[in-house]
């Protein structure tokens, strides 16, 4: 052929059209919508977005404050976002968007129609979390500002990161796990939430930001249980912590064990947890390998070590215990997907007992074991 | 290259004839130097001194620097005429006198015995009187001329045909001196300067071979340049060596300054921008790649030698590479690649990010770069097509200044473009960044026409990006491969050992391996990348 390099560039570019997402955008040209709220509200759906400030983040500081809300009603989210254009100097683009902050009372009344938006957009990434605010309003919560970071958003985010990870209480939801959790029956959805710890009007200022003592605070707190894809209630803070054991998530975190008559602390890491599935005298049973490294902070002879390992391991039985138990018998809301374990192990069964679960769920059985390694027995 | 337009043939032999016309001595010859360069190539010379002089006077016109002086020799069985001519300025008049004049006037008066009758001349001079080691002979104005031009001393002999030629060339060239544009840390430290003679004795010096073979061949019609062609028999491909003479014998050329001139008609006729011969001022350079099997050009005036075949990975290697351990030199290598590409890509990547793509960016880094970009008037693309024109503009003149300017030059441009400019609002700083690591990325190709390759491809890429983002780039960046995959030196694949895929090649192209394997490998580059 006598144009065959021609062709062959022709084509490869004709292929290559269809690959491109291209589409002519300044970074100056847009206003950078960071975090995003959603309430209840009269009309429908309230949409408050907390938008960034370019202008203080450039190379001269200035006083005015790096972010701004702007909040509207309308029926569905995309009315209310598009609504928000009246507010707005530049396009609002969400593609950035580093946290969806669901109000409580949405939450309750059920979340499934919001979050098709986040779906089904074209703007948007899946890779934001997503949290409840607890006991509070959405456009509340981003209205506060921080300290340590710039932009609120990003400061959530990394608490929910670092909460996650540190102690327990954090769980990191995206969009995509929250499709799994709702589309797929009988597993039930969990997220973690966010509450302001303090007086919220003084949260809003510059002030709060120029001291030591913020009299307000942002905290990521207990974990929020739904049911279908309405939030059912809140666990405690040793039920979250219990969860989080099962969930496998923690890296670092602290357990108390009583020892003559003294509270000690353990300092937990490395740990894991397996869920797996049997049916045994023909009784669902679910087991729980937990596995971990401790350090103890106090010196104990050879002899006391098995002591000392079934205290610790009794400790984290007893979280786990609670959170199954307020799970199975409160809430009746599968949030540690066992039904996902059963239909891995034994897809029959799963089958039989798919359509009654809600019933089932309660009853199955929790076995526990632990795989504890104490490290540092002794002084360094 | 066609014949010369005939306007300017015309022109040229009008103004010969004003000059001919002037001396009415050789007004006899005006209609023999109708065709100047051709007419007295073959001619042979007169048997009388005098004529040959007036024709020498008429082909040179009356150049002030021609020095033209008979002497009467004398001794006790006769006397001789001749004639000795030079011109001032390139010959040495301290060899003329001591030497030559003097090795003449004295053989000649000490002669112990007459002109044997049987014997022409020509023989009894060739025989008795030039007793000097550098001397040759002709019989035609051609060579005279050329040798004339070249430095050397002419002496006509009354009563011969013949005439000889002293080699008398004033040594007054540059000394030889540190590399300028390939500069190494480690090993030989020389560069070639612009006299022939000079730069094969440096070659000649750093291979002791008796299959080393140098060939001269004068190109420029008008200016009559020496070019050599240097290869090892048995080393090199006798289809390349053979190749290069053809080609060299095909240069169809007026005048040579350069050896970029000569590169220019040895190459493939391909559009392109990259170099397919490679250049160097390093001797060192030009004897590795000898020994690799290439074959090599030198020009005379010009210090710049010329390697052919070269491959598109010799841009990116120095010869220092070889004098350090592998690991090193593969890291330094690495580097050397990392800033081709970044040289290449980075201010399209920057364009395609903050233009269409900004969601590729961390959060943190858009932020940042939304903060910096926030109150710029220009567009983005304007922006770094400005900036990155003002650098090659401070680099452009940063070449052409004098020496004397250079502090103040780095002084404004560092002020105007690193201070104020981002102080005043103008330009992000950001956008400064990348643009120094461009700049700096592109400073380490160790070839210079290579960078400036760079320089020129950086506009293609950054046109891609404004127009089409990350896809522009994809197509512009196909293109490009498409283009140097098509590229051929001396019918050597540029891109190769890449394409065509070579597996042996790789040893010496991203990383270097040890040096005895490449030495091994290394016998002959046409063995080694078939073509």
């Amino acid at each position: 052929m006598k144009h065959r390099k021609i062709y062959i560039l022709f084509l490869i570019g004709f292929v290559l059209l269809f690959l491109s997402g291209c589409r002519k955008l300044d970074v100056s040209d847009y206003t950078t919508v960071i975090a995003m709220g959603i309430d209840k509200s009269e009309k429908g759906v309230k949409v408050s977005v907390q938008a960034v400030n370019d202008f203080v983040l450039g190379s001269k500081p200035s006083q005015s404050s790096p972010v701004v809300v702007f909040a509207e009603e309308a029926a569905s989210i995309y009315e209310a976002f598009v609504k928000l254009s009246n507010y707005s100097v530049n396009k609002l683009y969400i593609f950035h968007i580093q946290c969806l902050i669901i109000g409580s009372e949405l939450a309750q009344e059920g979340i499934e129609k919001h979050i098709k938006f986040f779906v089904f957009h074209w703007e948007t990434q899946h890779n934001f979390n997503i949290v409840v605010a607890q006991d509070e309003k959405a456009e509340d919560i981003l209205k506060m500002r921080s300290v340590l970071e710039n932009i609120p958003a990003v400061a959530v985010e990394s608490k929910l990161e670092n909460a996650e990870k540190i102690y327990g209480m954090g769980k990191i939801t995206f969009i995509d796990e929250i499709v799994t959790y709702l589309y797929q029956p009988n597993t039930c959805l969990s997220l973690s939430s966010i509450a302001i710890v303090g007086d919220k009007e003084k949260g809003k200022d510059n002030e709060s930001t120029q001291t030591t003592d913020p009299k307000m605070r942002l905290k990521v707190s207990t974990i929020a249980v739904f049911k279908n894809d309405k939030m059912v209630g809140w666990l405690s803070e040793e039920e979250s912590l219990g969860f989080s054991h099962i969930f496998d998530k923690i890296e670092i975190s602290v357990l108390h064990i009583m020892h003559n008559n003294e509270k000690l602390y353990i300092g937990v890491k490395n740990t894991s947890c397996k869920i797996s599935f049997a049916l045994i005298n023909n009784e669902p049973t679910i087991t729980l390998k937990h596995k971990m490294n401790v350090s103890v902070s106090e010196q104990f002879g050879p002899n006391e070590m098995d002591m000392l390992m079934e205290k610790i391991n009794e400790d984290v039985k007893r979280l786990m215990e609670m959170a199954v138990d307020v799970a199975q018998n409160k809430y009746n809301a599968d949030i540690f997907a066992f039904c996902e374990a059963i239909h891995r192990a034994n897809p029959k069964y799963y089958q039989s007992i798919k359509e009654n679960y809600d019933a089932i769920f309660p009853t199955i059985k929790v076995k526990y074991q632990f795989n504890t390694t104490i490290d540092r027995t002794r002084l360094k | 290259m066609a014949k010369p337009p005939k306007k300017k043939e015309t022109k040229e032999n009008e103004q010969h004839k004003k000059y001919t016309q002037s001396n009415s001595d050789t007004e006899k010859l005006v209609q023999m130097s109708e065709e100047p360069e051709v007419s007295y190539l073959n001619k042979p010379l007169y048997e009388n001194i005098d004529d040959t002089i007036a024709y020498i006077k008429a082909i040179q016109g009356n150049c002030f620097d021609l020095v033209i002086r008979s002497i009467h020799l004398e001794n006790a069985w006769g006397k001789q005429r001749i004639a000795i001519i030079y011109i001032s300025g390139i010959s040495d008049k301290n060899i003329i006198d001591e030497s030559i004049l003097h090795t003449i006037t004295n053989n000649y008066r000490k002669i112990s015995k007459p002109l044997n009758t049987n014997d022409s001349v020509f023989d009894f001079f060739n025989n008795f009187i030039m007793t000097l080691s550098s001397v040759r002979n002709t019989d035609e104005f051609g060579e005279l001329i050329i040798t004339l031009l070249n430095g050397d001393a002419i002496i006509l002999v009354e009563g011969s045909q013949k005439c000889f030629l002293v080699d008398s060339k004033i040594k007054n060239e540059r000394a030889i001196e540190a590399p300028k544009a390939q500069v190494s840390v480690k090993g030989g430290n020389e560069a070639f300067n612009e006299s022939l003679s000079t730069n094969i004795c440096l070659i000649r010096r750093r291979i002791r071979n008796s299959h080393f073979r140098i060939e001269k061949y004068i190109l420029g019609k008008k200016s009559n340049t020496s070019v050599v062609v240097m290869y090892i028999k048995g080393v090199a491909d006798e289809g390349l060596v053979e190749e290069v003479k053809t080609r060299i014998e095909g240069i169809d050329v007026e005048n040579i300054l350069d050896s970029e001139y000569v590169s220019f008609y040895l190459r493939e006729k391909q559009w392109t921008m990259f170099q397919t011969i490679f250049s160097t001022e390093r001797p060192d350079s030009v004897v590795a790649s000898l020994f690799e099997g290439r074959v090599a050009i030198l020009v005379d005036g010009s210090p710049f030698a010329l390697v052919a075949p070269m491959l598109f990975v010799q841009g990116l290697q120095s010869l220092e590479d070889y004098y350090m351990k592998g690991y090193i030199a593969s890291f330094v290598r690495f580097t050397r690649i990392v800033a081709f590409f970044l040289g290449l890509y980075l201010p399209a990547i920057y364009i395609s990010l903050i233009y269409f793509h900004s969601e590729l960016l961390p959060i943190n880094l858009l932020l940042s770069i939304a903060g910096q970009r926030y109150a710029i008037p220009f567009p983005g693309f304007l922006e770094i097509l400005l900036i990155m024109f003002f650098f090659d503009l401070l680099r452009e003149s940063g070449t052409r200044m004098p020496t004397s300017l250079g502090s103040s030059l780095s002084f404004l441009g560092a002020i105007i473009i690193g201070e104020s400019a981002v102080q005043a609002g103008l330009f992000s700083s950001i956008i400064v960044i990348v643009v120094t690591i461009t700049a700096i990325c592109s400073l380490t190709i160790p070839d210079y026409f290579l960078n400036l390759t760079l320089t020129v491809l950086r506009y293609f890429f950054w046109g891609a990006a404004v127009i089409g983002g990350f896809y522009g780039v994809t197509l512009a960046s196909i293109a490009l491969l498409t283009h140097l995959c098509s590229l051929r030196s001396f019918g050597f694949n540029y891109l190769s050992p890449y394409t065509p895929f070579c597996a042996s090649g790789m040893q010496d192209s991203l990383i270097r391996t040890r040096i005895d394997k490449i030495f091994r490998r290394k016998k002959n580059i046409s063995a080694e990348y078939p073509h």
